[in-house]
């Protein structure tokens, strides 16, 4: 019998990732590498929005990585998921220390409520681990490495915290735009 | 006023990820999707070519500051 979950992909706030947590089956990172043998697509970047479209199913990425032209880094422009591996650097005792780093940087209101429909969803660390929260930044994501992002390397530092991030956010305001305008 | 907001980058090391933040042109709807390859293409197509200029010309395989054809 399908549960409303399969049904509905997009979540409510008041879901609770608990319940699904550390069930044991594999869970995916919704921002690996084209190169894993699992590894599909989970969303184009649209140059309209700078949000990641998401796909309806998912496509194996090596299909996906041949699309691409040669001299462009595939996750530059596409997002992929691949299973959570523990030798992963954000990887602390089976939860994703980058999600939780990436719930410090503030959704912009407008949105705040708009929630992807995701084929990855029931299988997805972030949302596995910290729920809607986590799809109401992933669309902002671009898989891919840029140089000379200070607050990028804070976010990626495993050793920095949350206050670190807010300390930061605070401290350039006009990083951030205002909600709604 | 249309002009766009300024948008917080985040370049994640270990992972490879960036996080922008979001800009102030329309959002995406979350009820859009992509369905098969040929959209999947299309879609790839249109990245590319917002790309910046030198990673687009690294694409084509041209010189730097080569027009993308």
């Amino acid at each position: 019998m399908p549960t409303d979950h399969q049904l509905s992909p997009a979540p409510t706030p008041e879901a609770e990732p608990a319940a699904v947590r550390r069930t044991g089956h594999q869970t995916w990172c919704p921002s690996a590498g084209p190169e894993r043998p699992e590894s599909v697509v989970l969303g184009v970047q649209s140059p309209e929005s700078g949000q990641v479209v998401y796909l309806a199913e998912p496509i194996p990425a090596a299909q996906a990585a041949a699309m691409v032209p040669e001299g462009i880094d595939p996750r530059r422009i596409l997002r992929f998921a691949a299973h959570c591996d523990q030798r992963c650097p954000n990887n602390s005792a089976g939860d994703c220390t980058l999600v939780n780093r990436l719930q410090a940087v503030p959704v912009r209101q407008v949105h705040a409520h708009q929630i992807p429909r995701c084929h990855l969803r029931q299988d997805c660390q972030w949302w596995t681990q910290v729920g809607v929260e986590a799809c109401r930044r992933c669309p902002a994501l671009v898989t891919v490495r840029t140089a000379g992002d200070e607050f990028g390397d804070l976010v990626a530092d495993p050793a920095t915290t949350r206050a670190d991030l807010a300390a930061w956010i605070t401290a350039n305001p006009a990083a951030e735009a205002p909600s709604g305008s | 006023m249309n002009a766009k907001k300024p948008v917080v980058t985040v370049a994640l090391a270990a992972a490879g990820l960036v996080l922008t933040a979001g800009t102030a042109s329309a959002a995406t709807p979350s009820s859009a999707r992509i369905s098969g390859h040929d959209q999947l293409r299309a879609g790839i197509q249109a990245a590319v070519q917002a790309l910046p200029a030198h990673e687009a010309n690294a694409a084509t395989g041209g010189p730097a500051g080569m027009p993308v054809q």
